[in-house]
């Protein structure tokens, strides 16, 4: 465990940002942050990132008592602007120093991180002149220069084309395997590319959190739809791992199983009691059901 | 005009080197600018006939986030 | 330490860019050289602007040296406070409106290096441009007028320069309250001018008044002596200084928002 959060909670005068929500960040965990716009993303993670001083809770990282747990993060605002003065190279080096990065490690992460968000080229180049996908990559290089624990980005690809989104979430898989990542988005396809964990937030509310296996599971309702031949005329009804069963008409049916093991003894006994197989489809509910679901729950 | 004739000349001649060079670095950073606050060649008058005030005002008011 | 000297730097090196490095100074230098030159040709531009009567004498007494560096003082208390108050007016607001200012706030810097940082770094260049321009000034007078001491003209200068450690503070302050560049100049001119208006109004009670740092370079400069009341002026400007910078770090931690 990297992080606890516990009963955070954000106000802001009259309106509540952010309930108290309870999560933990998993070390070496990849956490997508799901949910509509307004949903309080963009304050829990300022709070995590220490911009924002939770109105109630705790957030702890394991292992450090102390209160300023910033040099351990790296962080990357939703719409980054930087020092236009500056030249890439000359804003990480500020941001480096600004961490602490030893001067000698710093001049070599310079060079990889440079290299890693492709923007070497440039380096010399005044920021002012830049893309919105290349300051985007160039704020995801400052939130990582100095290998912090935790990568906190608001938003990452969400301003960006479908290029610069791919190319932000490709390098967002390869750090994966070298930090904790937490991000937060309103797209689901996001999420899913890259990440095992999901937070979903809405109005304030911590709605989900877990695995993207866990909440395909909890969510799948194992249901099949079979059509046969002959009528059907209830041959079905007496079996024991029958959850559901609906008629849609006298040849088709959509069932609901205990388990989708049960699959294969369900057309057994369709065979024994001689009906004839025409259409057999399992229903399985996508992620984005799955996601609706939970969002409406 | 007979007093102007009587101008100390290496008096005055800093004071006008050293509002020229005022302008002259007004106008170089002026044209490496792409955008102003105002359209941009609303500024060149401004920078040249408005003696010193000209171009402290394009420094201080001319610039968008620099 | 660290993050005060990162900080400094990177102002200075702001600085260089955008040019304040440069235009500051010379336009102090050009206000202090004004003085002097104008009025030693004082009598020649009156004969030239003014439809004289035949015949008529000008007969205007030629200012001592001394009272030339005092009439530029005043000229620097005037367009040089609101100057100085201009070229502040952004150093934080403008960070703040960009948002870069959170590139510096995630990593582990304190309130207070942002904001002294700040502070020492523009007060330096502000204290550079004034210096230019009062050597200058002093340069112009000892040779147009007379000789003064050079020991008055440092000592008038470093009495003078409490003034702009005030404003930087003062500026500052309004930069970490206002968002707004206009609201931020305004606020600090119309406090100053307040603070000057009082001083007038009120001499009984407003002894240790900034604004009679004035006064007091008058005092060195003509007669020679900074007493007590010099004491008590610049020991009340420097603790006014401390103090609004103090509130400046506290507010800035109870105002400054991030983000939406």
């Amino acid at each position: 465990m990297l992080v606890t959060v516990q009963y955070v909670s954000k106000q802001f005068k009259k309106h509540t940002a952010v309930h108290p929500i309870s999560f933990s960040i998993g070390k070496g965990r990849c956490i997508a942050l799901l949910g509509p716009n307004g949903a309080g993303k963009t304050t829990t993670l300022q709070m995590l990132a220490g911009l924002l001083k939770p109105t109630s809770g705790t957030i702890e990282f394991v292992g450090n008592k102390q209160i300023d747990n910033r040099s351990q993060i790296g962080f990357l605002p939703q719409h980054p602007t930087f020092f236009n003065w500056m030249t890439a190279q000359e804003f990480l080096q500020f941001a480096g120093e600004l961490s602490h990065v030893p001067k000698k490690q710093l001049a070599i992460r310079l060079k990889e991180t440079l290299a890693f968000v492709r923007l070497e080229d440039v380096r010399n180049k005044k920021i002012g002149g830049f893309s919105g996908g290349m300051k985007q990559r160039l704020g995801l290089a400052q939130a990582l220069l100095h290998e912090p624990e935790l990568l906190i980005l608001d938003e990452p690809v969400s301003a960006l084309d479908p290029t610069g989104r791919r190319d932000v979430l490709q390098l967002l898989d390869q750090l994966k395997s070298n930090m904790t990542i937490l991000f937060s988005t309103h797209i689901l396809h996001d999420a899913e590319q890259v990440c095992e964990d999901i937070l979903m937030l809405k109005d304030g509310r911590l709605k989900w959190s877990g695995t993207l296996e866990g909440l395909k599971k909890e969510y799948n309702s194992l249901a099949i739809k079979l059509q046969t031949k002959e009528p059907i005329n209830g041959a079905l009804d007496q079996l024991d791992f029958m959850e559901e069963i609906e008629y849609v008409d006298s040849f088709t049916v959509k069932v609901r199983l205990k388990s989708l093991a049960n699959s294969n003894q369900l057309v057994q006994t369709l065979i024994e009691n001689k009906r004839t197989l025409a259409h057999f489809e399992l229903l399985q509910d996508s992620l984005e059901d799955a996601f609706m679901k939970v969002m409406e729950r | 005009m007979q007093t102007f004739t009587e101008l100390n000349w290496a008096l005055i001649a800093p004071l006008i080197g050293l509002q020229l060079i005022l302008m002259i670095f007004a106008l170089v950073n002026w044209a490496k600018q792409d955008e102003t606050n105002g359209p941009k060649w609303m500024w060149i008058p401004i920078i040249v006939f408005v003696s010193m005030i000209g171009p402290v005002a394009y420094f201080i008011f001319g610039r968008k986030n620099v | 330490m660290r993050n005060f000297i990162i900080l400094f730097n990177k102002e200075m090196k702001e600085s260089l860019r955008n040019g304040k490095w440069i235009w500051l100074p010379i336009v102090m230098m050009v206000i202090g050289m004004m003085q002097p030159i104008t009025s030693y040709y004082m009598p020649q531009i009156l004969e030239m602007a003014g439809n004289l009567p035949e015949g008529a004498v000008i007969d205007i007494p030629t200012p001592s040296g001394e009272e030339v560096l005092i009439a530029t003082l005043s000229q620097f208390g005037t367009i040089g406070t609101l100057l100085f108050v201009l070229a502040l007016m952004n150093v934080i607001s403008q960070e703040r409106q960009t948002g870069a200012i959170v590139f510096v706030v995630v990593r582990p810097v304190r309130v207070f290096q942002y904001i002294v940082s700040k502070y020492v770094a523009q007060l330096f260049i502000l204290l550079v441009a004034f210096a230019a321009g009062y050597l200058f000034t002093w340069y112009y007078t000892n040779f147009l007028f007379n000789y003064v001491p050079w020991i008055l003209m440092l000592g008038s200068l470093g009495v003078y320069s409490l003034w702009i450690v005030l404003l930087t503070a003062v500026t500052l302050l309004f930069g970490t309250v206002l968002r707004n560049s206009g609201g931020i100049a305004g606020m600090s001119i119309l406090f100053l001018a307040m603070l000057s208006l009082l001083t007038t109004l009120f001499p009984k009670y407003m002894e240790w008044s900034p604004s009679n740092l004035s006064t007091e370079t008058s005092k060195i400069l003509i007669e020679g002596e900074w007493g007590s009341s010099t004491l008590l002026v610049s020991v009340s400007t420097l603790t006014l200084s401390i103090l609004f910078l103090g509130l400046a770090v506290y507010l800035f931690k109870k105002l400054v928002r991030f983000g939406n």
